[in-house]
């Protein structure tokens, strides 16, 4: 592998870690808020039932 | 720089001399300067110094919302109170270590973000963008999104960690929650002013020392860290005066229960629960004074604004 193309390949993996470390926390609360009462304390991270009523 | 600095002395007689031979005209334009700027400095002194001057009062005096007839002046005895009780120094000593351990954690991860932000060679605004989410996020919703994701009923990390037991029912597990949430709302920032003493290094220096046959390590140990003390040094003072006034992510957690309650969690229970306006004021006035005590070690100790020096390399 040539040099350019480890760098590229380590550039991509900062960019993937920062993005999924910042933004991990802001889908969850994002999620949680799409969420039913009911349903907003199952402990799963994608909503089983979707709801803009909140 | 020696040569074109001049010694102390020198102008202060310059100045001295100067004022004594101001104008007419001069000393009207001083003086009206002075009637503008005035206002401006005056709701300033206003606004800082009478929370403070009231605070040393009230800490000098029995002043008890509970029993507001028995108010009466009585001296250092809150602070008497204040220092002899072992749930201060219990606090001193929780506050002490979220901010050393939390503050350490956002110095190494805000240095990596800092150096990926300034390095980076493609996509740049678009993670500089995403890196600074966190920091957008008000305090008490980000603590309160951690709470609800530590949380064995309803988050997501006790299952991808495979947890039992609920992370939040011990102090150690809560101690996590609440330094992963206050690294991660605040290495953002740290990694900003860090930024802004990576800009500083010349680019001339590390060229030079990679042809000398400086590994990468050696030039960012050798060149980059030295010339980054000043801005270091001002990050570092910023988050540790921060860290140590903790309180928007304890509350949300446990409102300091297991063993997490900090300096200003105690100062909100004395005043707010306990409404003893004198002995949470004593706790306040001691918690100003810690944190100009951390301030001063910062300024003078280790030099936070001084300013970058290439010679250092």
């Amino acid at each position: 592998m040539s040099h350019h193309k480890k760098q590229i390949g380590g550039w991509s993996t900062a960019i993937v870690v920062i993005c999924v470390v910042s933004l991990i926390p802001v889908l969850w609360i994002v999620f949680l808020s799409l969420k039913t009462p009911a349903t907003a304390t199952d402990g799963s991270f994608i909503p089983h039932q979707w709801t803009l009523s909140n | 720089v020696s040569a074109v600095t001049a010694p102390p002395s020198a102008p202060s007689a310059q100045t001295t001399s100067r004022r004594k031979h101001l104008s007419d005209r001069a000393r009207a334009e001083r003086r009206l300067a002075y009637w503008l700027v005035a206002p401006a400095a005056i709701v300033m002194v206003a606004v800082t110094a009478y929370p403070i001057i009231d605070a040393v009062a009230l800490s000098l005096q029995r002043a008890d919302l509970r029993f507001p007839n028995a108010t009466k002046f009585i001296g250092l005895s809150n602070y008497g109170h204040v220092l002899t009780a072992p749930v201060w120094w219990q606090d001193v000593f929780h506050t002490v270590i979220l901010t050393v351990i939390s503050v350490s954690i956002q110095l190494v991860l805000g240095m990596c973000l800092a150096l990926v932000m300034h390095r980076i060679i493609f996509g740049r605004g678009l993670v500089r963008a995403i890196a600074l989410v966190p920091y957008a996020i008000v305090a008490v919703v980000a603590a309160e999104s951690w709470q609800l994701a530590f949380s064995l009923q309803s988050g997501w990390i006790p299952k991808l960690l495979g947890l039992s037991g609920d992370p939040l029912s011990h102090t150690f597990g809560t101690y996590v929650a609440i330094i992963v949430t206050e690294v991660w709302k605040n290495t953002p920032f740290m990694a900003l002013l860090l930024l802004a003493g990576l800009a500083l290094v010349p680019d001339e220096l590390q060229e030079a020392a990679k042809v000398d046959g400086a590994t990468t390590w050696e030039r960012f140990t050798k060149i980059t860290l030295p010339l980054m003390k000043p801005a270091i040094v001002v990050a570092l003072l910023f988050r540790t005066l921060d860290a140590f006034r903790i309180f928007d992510t304890i509350y949300i957690f446990n409102q300091g229960a297991q063993g997490t309650e900090s300096i200003s969690i105690l100062n909100y229970n004395t005043l707010l629960d306990r409404l003893n306006l004198g002995l949470g004021s004593a706790v306040s006035v001691l918690l100003f004074l810690l944190v100009a005590l951390i301030a001063i070690v910062f300024i003078v100790g280790l030099g936070a604004g001084r300013a970058p020096s290439t010679e250092a390399a």
